[in-house]
């Protein structure tokens, strides 16, 4: 309902033929919630300009649907910005900032500024108006500020409100003089905790929406820009800030999130990650070069921030004191960096989880017998794992490429239990000169899932053809795969 | 006699004028005719009789050749990692497998032999850690990501050292070995395409040249294998490669001291189709992985001829002997 639709008459709760009635020139759009409800977070996110702690109002009133019913006045956002309103030049700039930018999207809004969760949100519901859309309540003074508001500002449950008027508590003022003991058992807890919010008496905590990175910087530009350079240059400043926080508290980052505001509104986030935590900004810079042309600037960015959303604890590296004496050390302690800093780099580009090291599964299943875990641990995890491979069960009897599923062929062998005479592979037919075997391979018994326990038993057969190729073969339940290809 | 290729702007990067053409060297003092002389990359080209007979003569024209023949690093031998084969190693520059060079494999037919690459590729690795011993990581790049690890501990390679990369397309594979190239940490980069086209190679080549460092440097370098793998028939011949060598990889049917019906150690035959600063050849090899060697394969000498395999342009395995270094006559 629009500001339009009000000054008509309309209100919320009329019904559709009463209210076309009143206005025939209506336009109707049906209620969707769930849509109205990603709407409200995607402007959650798009707050997290002016503070990492945003959340939309429907998720921090979980289980009491207070916006979208008849008290509610609007969704709303949930923004803790103790501590940031410096940086937009005051709180009553920032309101009228973050006003303004919503009014550019075509949103209605109104905002105010309060100390508790439940001062601002019942004064940007009925304390601002069309005219005054921006409410700031000096700290301290959400008692004077509330006094003249109806109940309904208290976030309260519908059939509270309506039981308080019908005792003529129409102000909230009226409330004041009760204790909680005279509250509690007509009006219920949830009164008179709130009413406790509202005035500061009892802490109320913001959930963010997302998480705020530890380790944020944020670069602010005076006008939107769109140039790939500009951008560049922005992010390399912004690593330069970051690493120097990073170094001072001695971390190291595992997960970067550059994020970019755009002037129309909407957000382009990037995400990297690094082998190891790392806070050279020369690495890093380099890994952004890759995924840099991924983000769209659209019609320009106005703000990006860059968050170190995963550290991990790392030491100081002891920096070499001459050039002349370090260059050896200088060298050794490169190249040690070098394998992290590739890995860094393939991954950028290929995707997370392309670069990946083998990891020994004692397990006699062929298929099972390694896992792929992701490359970059540390040195003595790998001599751990050089130990592991030297249990491999005959290395020599299993083939250097293994199918990533077994193929069927068409074999023949001379007699049942015999190696195959021939096969066709791929529509071509191989004679076996040379053949060893079986090798009899089970599934794990202990594994309970349906499939493994009926997997029949399959023979393995190292078979060699008439050129001298040589394959994996097998035969369960009479049937013939083949599985691998010896060099 | 051996024949010299020389590719353009290749080898005298520093002289414009050098054609892309065959010059015969002589052996022993054989008068080169005027006007059909080399091209020095300081003073454009050399005319046969002057520079035989100016300071250093015939010896001068040599070093200049050698120099040709290592493949354009100026000033150090190249570092090389002997194949423990003495009729192999006497046929590769500098007496082993380069380091800190681009070689290609390729088999015979396409996925048929993706086995025998692999196993031609991985004792190479083995030789090279014989070199390079440290256990530097192996990046190993392919689309496919067949690699069985567990089998690379029975070819005498750690697994762990292996660094397992999955592009999704030849331009990614390429990319990332050209990556890898430039981390000296590494001891080899390995990459599985489809095709190797002139600049990709060129710009391996030249990648993994670079990683060998400048002079004095003590460097290995990287060693990039580029294993082909052909998913559809090659239209269009092969393409001209700039690797430093190329081979082709044939199995060939093992034999075992035991009995006729036992599989033997691996047996190839090996052709080495090009390589800068060699002659081509032709042999046939064993491998051994538990001693980490090739060896002459005893030549089929106990098999009829009528069971010889059908492939026998330039065979070695026509005599029944023990040898098989072969060279090409000019």
């Amino acid at each position: 309902m629009n500001a339009a639709a009000e000054r008509g008459g309309l209100e919320p709760g009329l019904p559709l033929a009463e209210a076309r009635a009143l206005l025939p020139g209506l336009v109707t759009v049906p209620h969707a919630p769930q849509a109205d409800a990603r709407a409200l977070a995607a402007l959650a996110a798009w707050c997290a300009r002016y503070t990492p702690w945003t959340a939309p109002d429907s998720e921090h009133d979980a289980g009491l649907s207070v916006w979208g019913g008849p008290f509610s006045g609007g969704a709303g956002v949930l923004l803790d910005v103790t501590g940031c309103a410096h940086l937009f030049g005051g709180e009553r700039a920032l309101l009228e900032d973050l006003q303004a930018r919503l009014a550019g999207f075509g949103y209605t809004a109104r905002a105010a500024l309060a100390d508790t969760i439940g001062c601002a949100w019942a004064m940007a519901r009925h304390a601002a108006t069309t005219d005054h859309p921006c409410v700031v309540v000096m700290p301290g003074h959400q008692r004077a500020a509330l006094a003249p508001l109806p109940p309904r500002a208290l976030r309260l449950l519908p059939k509270t409100v309506e039981l308080m008027d019908r005792l003529g508590l129409r102000r909230v003022e009226d409330l004041y003089p009760l204790n909680a003991a005279v509250m509690t058992p007509r009006f219920g807890a949830l009164a008179v905790r709130r009413l406790a919010q509202a005035l500061g008496q009892e802490a109320e905590a913001l959930s963010p929406q997302s998480p705020p990175a530890a380790w944020l910087s944020r670069q602010l530009f005076a006008e939107p820009v769109s140039d790939p350079e500009d951008i560049g240059r922005a992010v390399t400043l912004l690593l330069a800030h970051l690493c120097g926080e990073l170094a001072r508290a001695g971390r190291g980052a595992r997960q970067l999130e550059l994020t970019a505001y755009r002037s129309d509104g909407s957000l382009q986030r990037l995400t990297l990650g690094t082998s190891r935590p790392s806070r050279d900004a020369k690495h890093l810079r380099r890994l952004f070069t890759e995924k840099l042309p991924r983000l769209d600037p659209g019609f320009g960015i106005e703000v990006m921030t860059l968050g170190a959303t995963l550290t991990a604890k790392l030491a100081d590296q002891q920096m070499t004191l001459s050039h002349e004496g370090g260059t050896a050390g200088q060298a050794a302690a490169e190249g040690a960096k070098d394998i992290p800093e590739l890995v860094d780099r393939l991954a950028g580009r290929l995707g997370n989880g392309a670069v990946r090291a083998p990891r020994m599964v004692e397990s006699h299943v062929p298929e099972r017998a390694f896992a792929l875990a992701p490359a970059g641990g540390d040195d003595a995890n790998d001599t751990r794992a050089n130990d592991d491979w030297q249990k491999t069960p005959h290395p020599k009897l299993r083939p250097l490429r293994l199918l990533a599923r077994p193929e069927p062929v068409e074999a023949l062998s001379l007699l049942p239990d015999y190696p195959p005479a021939q096969f066709r592979w791929r529509r071509v037919l191989h004679q076996v000169v040379r053949a060893e075997g079986p090798e009899r391979l089970l599934g794990e018994w202990w594994r309970t899932d349906e499939e493994e326990s009926a997997a029949p038993p399959r023979d393995y057969f190292r078979v060699e053809d008439a050129d001298g190729r040589r394959y994996w073969l097998y035969r369960a339940a009479g049937d013939w795969y083949l599985h691998g290809l010896f060099g | 006699m051996s024949l010299l290729f020389r590719e353009k702007g290749r080898v005298f990067s520093a002289a414009a004028p050098v054609a892309g053409r065959a010059a015969a060297l002589p052996e022993s003092g054989a008068r080169i005719p005027p006007g059909e002389g080399l091209f020095s990359a300081e003073a454009g080209p050399i005319d046969g009789l002057t520079a035989l007979r100016g300071p250093g003569g015939l010896a001068a024209i040599r070093e200049q050749v050698r120099r040709i023949e290592r493949g354009g690093l100026s000033g150090r031998a190249r570092p090389v990692a002997p194949l423990g084969l003495a009729a192999l190693d006497a046929a590769l520059p500098g007496g082993g497998l380069p380091l800190g060079a681009l070689h290609e494999i390729e088999g015979e037919r396409a996925e048929w032999d993706d086995g025998v690459t692999l196993g031609f590729c991985l004792a190479l690795l083995s030789r090279l850690e014989r070199a390079v011993p440290g256990g530097a990581p192996i990046l190993w790049i392919s689309r496919q990501g067949d690699l069985y690890p567990p089998a690379l501990a029975g070819q005498g390679l750690a697994p762990a050292r292996f660094l397992l990369v999955r592009a999704r397309s030849d331009a990614e594979v390429l990319w990332a070995m050209e990556e890898g190239l430039r981390c000296r940490r590494l001891c080899a980069v390995v990459g599985e395409v489809e095709g190797l086209d002139r600049l990709a190679g060129r710009r391996l080549q030249l990648a993994a040249e670079a990683s060998l460092g400048a002079q004095g440097d003590q460097g290995k370098g990287v060693t990039a294998f580029a294993l082909h793998r052909r998913f559809r028939p090659l239209r269009q011949g092969r393409a001209a490669s700039a690797a430093l060598s190329r081979w082709r990889v044939t199995a060939a049917q093992s034999q075992d001291d035991l009995g006729e019906t036992f599989i033997g150690r691996p047996r190839w035959r090996l052709d080495l189709l090009r390589c800068r600063g060699a002659a081509p050849g032709s042999w046939q090899v064993e491998w051994d992985d538990a001693a980490c060697g090739f060896s002459l394969a005893s030549a089929l000498c106990d098999r009829p001829l009528d069971a010889q395999p059908r492939r026998e342009p330039r065979g070695p395995e026509g005599a029944g002997g023990e040898l098989v270094g072969f060279r090409h006559a000019v």
